[in-house]
């Protein structure tokens, strides 16, 4: 990069580093001049609100283990209690909002087939934005579809379908059915009435000696629409 | 700080106090939790995997499913997991007992799956999903795993495996999609992810 | 120095006894028996770094665009994403910082590099291992342990591997010439001899014979957090500590506070690890004690930064020309950053938001990138022309390294963090379709992406600079590369005494 202008290097070229030990110093030196002094210890003393830093920072520190220890106890997760959980009983309806839940259950369980949108996918998840089966004047058929599933060939809005549907009986509580279905049957232009829990309830309690068989379209059509 | 011997117990018994502390206890503790017996069924919880869901395990382990999956439900009050339907209480140390290894995972580029198998029973979907998420899920980021399907031509008639598709996806004229072994391994594996015992450190609705 | 007496400063720097010659020599002599073993393990990592980029740019883009190269299980995004991860921390990060380490250690312990033979096979071994670890990965033998996915049998050839270097540490710590040890020697020794119990243990309760239930998740993130922790950060902090003085020719600023950094770190690090649980299955009390171990960690952090900012003060304008110091003060800095950062994401109100969002990844390329890497940068453009006795043949290329490597990190992380901000938000509002907490994601990783590609600008330059310099003829003196001195007339530039 430059002619050689120090004076401690010779003018010769110079060989491989293995032929050539002794030159290593002479080699190495002029690096080395430039090279400052090895690393020393300084004796400055810390800034003087280091230490109400480190106190603030241990109190908290004390503060937070005596609060949120949990007791401990290997079987206590939530670190506010101190002790195993008070088993509460279920929530009775009424305290849920039930619009909140259908929209969510209907997110969480429905929409992965039926999609967001309710227009399901063709030939495979058939729709529910007005769809004839969900705008059907009673509610027996849907409560029965949700919760012991169904299978086999069926024509909605004219379109045939051939799948089968998961059973939900053992997931969803009666409250989710309510809700859930009265979501579908509200949203994307749809204008049924609403399905109450007491409906749910009936028909899960008149249709549990098939529990675990899905329905098909014959069976269903056999069934009164309004129970 | 010359003496070398000192450094050295200081940096041994630093490491020393969180192995004990971290781990020692936390194995004393309740490394010999036991199962819990259900009431109503009679059964134990939580159950090991075998069959084919215990196959599955190792194709989620081998393909890193825990890079955009977690499997742990976090608490009502913190955070939204109950409210999204991804469980009916949060997880507790004695859901994971016999998973080895523990898929808790630290990404949720795709959601929860510790009650996958509650909220999305359909073998159906899981195999269209697996295949080309756009199918069930526009605009997912999940790749396609095509590699846990082969093409076959199809015999005197189409197989019940086989994967209905339709349009730009649907394989040549003659020919199905059908998931190997390995898929359906997967997805019952999925199929037998469910959190929703009631434990006594676990009550339903937390 | 004020406020100090005479025989305190003597004691604690006994080799500052104005023998320039004898110390020249024998630094030159320490530096020509480290030749071969540290550039062989420099050129490896470097190997594993371009291995790394590339695997970083594949799990990158397929975030974005999901059919990139899906159709082969090898590179599903499931396996690049863990090769990836376990290419740059074992295979780069680890093979510099031993780099690094081996020569500071000789120098600082002012002893010649001995028993070559053992470092050698080590370094064979070790990138033995890192080979038919990857590949178990790519072809389905991960474990899906994080920071451990490398196959079992992987495993057993890094560990012998390292079993060597530790060796070797012991015997050149036992020979050493200078019985006084400095501060980075501190951080060097506790990184040797932390990493192997780690990465036993964690080995043996989590792949050979694994503990029960969530006991393994606790065995799984204290690993992880303490090779950041306990491994790389004394690592990266023991470098520091010696080219800043070095470079600028003052001393440590304060004794006292080099040994309060040291021994708070080595407390409180290796307690925080389940921080990377908070809201899981595990008990309240694990969870509070990370917690609150995360948050002392402001005391080493805060201490490290007023030792290190304290000695710099007053000459921040040789960042102006010196390579080395422009890396390590931004990894000094980016060090204060992502563990203030850190401390603050153990807080559960705040990890209520950014847990399981892409913030986390931010946050852990800021540490090992913006910090490790940056620091094991300045290190290696130190090193190097001592070993190799020649001058980095191209400052230009230095520059478009530093920069390249500084707006490609900061690209990164920034739009990152405010994508994982809004994912996190997102995410705990559950009348938000899951979906949509993807979507909006998307712009944030494409930034990700053009930035992984500025930072393979940087790597390209750095390699074809190591591959330049080792390949020059040797020649007459040539003073140091700079970056003022590029652009300065060559007459000129030969006069230049100040060091780099």
């Amino acid at each position: 990069m430059t002619p050689d202008v120090n004076p401690t290097t010779t003018a010769e070229p110079l060989g491989r580093i293995e032929d050539e030990q002794t030159d290593v110093a002479a080699i190495h030196a002029p690096i080395l001049t430039r090279e400052k002094s090895e690393p020393q210890e300084g004796l400055e003393p810390a800034p003087f609100w280091f230490i109400p830093l480190i106190g603030v920072v241990l109190f908290w520190a004390g503060y937070y283990m005596g609060h949120y220890n949990g007791g401990f106890n290997p079987l206590v997760f939530d670190e506010k209690a101190s002790g195993l959980p008070i088993i509460v009983s279920a929530r009775p309806p009424g305290e849920v909002d039930m619009a909140v839940l259908g929209k969510r259950t209907f997110t969480a369980m429905c929409a992965p087939c039926h999609q967001e949108t309710g227009l399901g996918l063709p030939n495979q998840f058939p729709p529910l934005a007005g769809s004839d089966w969900v705008n059907a004047a009673g509610h027996g058929r849907l409560v029965r579809i949700v919760l012991d599933g169904f299978t086999g060939p069926v024509e909605v809005n004219g379109k045939p379908f051939n799948n089968t549907m998961v059973p939900w009986r053992g997931t969803m509580s009666d409250e989710q059915i309510a809700a859930v279905l009265t979501y579908v049957r509200q949203a994307w232009g749809n204008k049924g009435a609403p399905v109450g829990v007491d409906h749910v309830k009936a028909v899960r309690e008149k249709t549990k000696d098939r529990a675990g068989q899905p329905w098909t379209a014959d069976l269903l059509r056999a069934q009164p629409e309004k129970e | 700080m010359n003496y070398g011997p000192i450094v050295f117990i200081g940096i041994f018994l630093t490491l020393a106090s969180s192995w004990v502390g971290l781990i020692l206890i936390p194995q004393i503790q309740y490394g010999g939790l036991g199962v819990q017996k259900i009431e109503e069924t009679g059964r134990d919880y939580p159950a090991a995997n075998f069959g084919s869901a215990a196959l599955g395990r190792e194709v989620y382990r081998a393909n890193g499913c825990i890079y955009c999956h977690s499997q742990q439900v976090r608490a009502e009050d913190f955070g939204a997991d109950i409210a999204r339907g991804w469980g009916k209480r949060r997880s507790v140390s004695r859901d994971y007992l016999y998973d080895k290894p523990v898929f808790l995972g630290t990404m949720r580029t795709g959601p929860d799956l510790a009650n996958i198998g509650l909220r999305q029973p359909s073998v159906e979907w899981h195999l269209s999903h697996l295949y080309n998420p756009q199918i069930t899920s526009k605009g997912s980021i999940m790749p396609t795993y095509a590699f846990l399907f082969e093409k076959r031509k199809i015999g005197k008639a189409s197989s019940p495996d086989a994967l209905k598709l339709t349009g730009k996806l649907a394989p040549p004229s003659g020919y199905e999609i059908m998931p190997t072994e390995e898929a359906k391994n997967l997805i019952a594996y999925l199929l037998s992810l469910r959190v929703d015992v009631a434990l006594p450190e676990g009550p339903l609705g937390k | 120095m004020k406020n100090s007496s005479p025989s305190l400063r003597q004691a604690l720097n006994p080799s500052d006894d104005g023998n320039t010659a004898e110390r020249k020599a024998l630094l030159a002599e320490i530096d020509l028996s480290c030749r071969r073993p540290v550039l062989f393990l420099f050129a490896n990592a470097l190997l594993w770094l371009m291995a790394g980029t590339a695997l970083a740019l594949i799990t990158s883009w397929k975030m974005h665009s999901p059919g990139f190269l899906a159709d082969w299980s090898w590179l599903t995004f499931g396996r690049v994403r863990p090769a990836h991860l376990n290419t740059m921390v074992y295979g780069f990060a680890s093979q510099a910082g031993i780099g690094v380490a081996i020569w500071l250690l000789c120098r600082l312990g002012r002893v010649p590099f001995m028993q070559g033979g053992i470092v050698l096979a080590a370094t064979v071994l070790w990138n033995i291992g890192m080979t038919v670890g990857i590949i178990g990965i790519l072809s389905g033998d991960s474990t899906s342990i994080e920071w451990l996915e490398m196959p079992g049998y992987a495993a057993y050839i890094l560990f012998m591997a390292y079993a060597l270097i530790a060796v070797w540490a012991i015997i050149t710590f036992r020979f050493r010439r200078e019985k006084h040890l400095y501060v980075s020697q501190w951080y060097l020794l506790g990184a040797l001899f932390w990493f192997p119990w780690l990465y036993s243990a964690a080995n043996m309760m989590l792949v050979i014979d694994p503990v029960r239930g969530t006991v393994q998740a606790a065995v799984n993130w204290w690993f992880g957090h303490n090779v950041l922790g306990l491994w790389f950060t004394p690592i990266g902090l023991g470098a520091i500590y010696y080219f800043i003085p070095k470079v600028i020719g003052r001393p440590i600023h304060s004794y006292f506070l080099s040994i309060l950094g040291f021994w708070s770190l080595a407390l409180f690090y290796n307690w925080a690890g389940m921080h990377h649980l908070i809201g899981g299955p595990m008990p309240a009390w694990l969870i509070t004690v990370s917690i609150v171990a995360s948050i002392m960690m402001i005391i080493p952090v805060v201490t490290v930064a007023i030792n290190h900012h304290l000695t710099m003060v007053g000459h921040f304008k040789k960042l102006k020309y010196s390579p080395t110091l422009r890396f390590i003060v931004f990894g000094a800095m980016s060090y204060t950053v992502a563990s203030l950062q850190g401390s603050s994401m153990a807080i559960r109100s705040l990890n209520k938001l950014t847990h399981f969002t892409h913030y986390t990844i931010a946050h852990s390329h800021i540490g090992l990138y913006a910090f490790f890497t940056m620091t094991m940068f300045g290190s290696m453009y130190y090193i190097v022309p001592r070993l190799a006795l020649r001058e980095w043949p191209s400052a230009r290329l230095i520059s478009i390294h530093f920069w390249a490597a500084a707006i490609g990190i900061l690209l990164y992380v920034v739009p990152l963090s405010v994508g994982g901000v809004l994912q996190g938000r997102a995410m705990n509002n559950p009348d938000v379709p899951f979906i949509k907490t993807v979507e909006l994601t998307k712009p944030y990783l494409i930034t990700r992406s053009m930035s992984g590609i500025i930072l393979t600008v940087a790597h390209v330059a750095f390699v074809v600079n190591f591959v330049w310099i080792l390949a020059r003829r040797r020649r007459p003196y040539e003073p140091p590369v700079d970056f003022i001195a590029a652009g300065l007339d060559p007459e000129v530039k030969a006069n230049l005494t100040h060091e780099i």
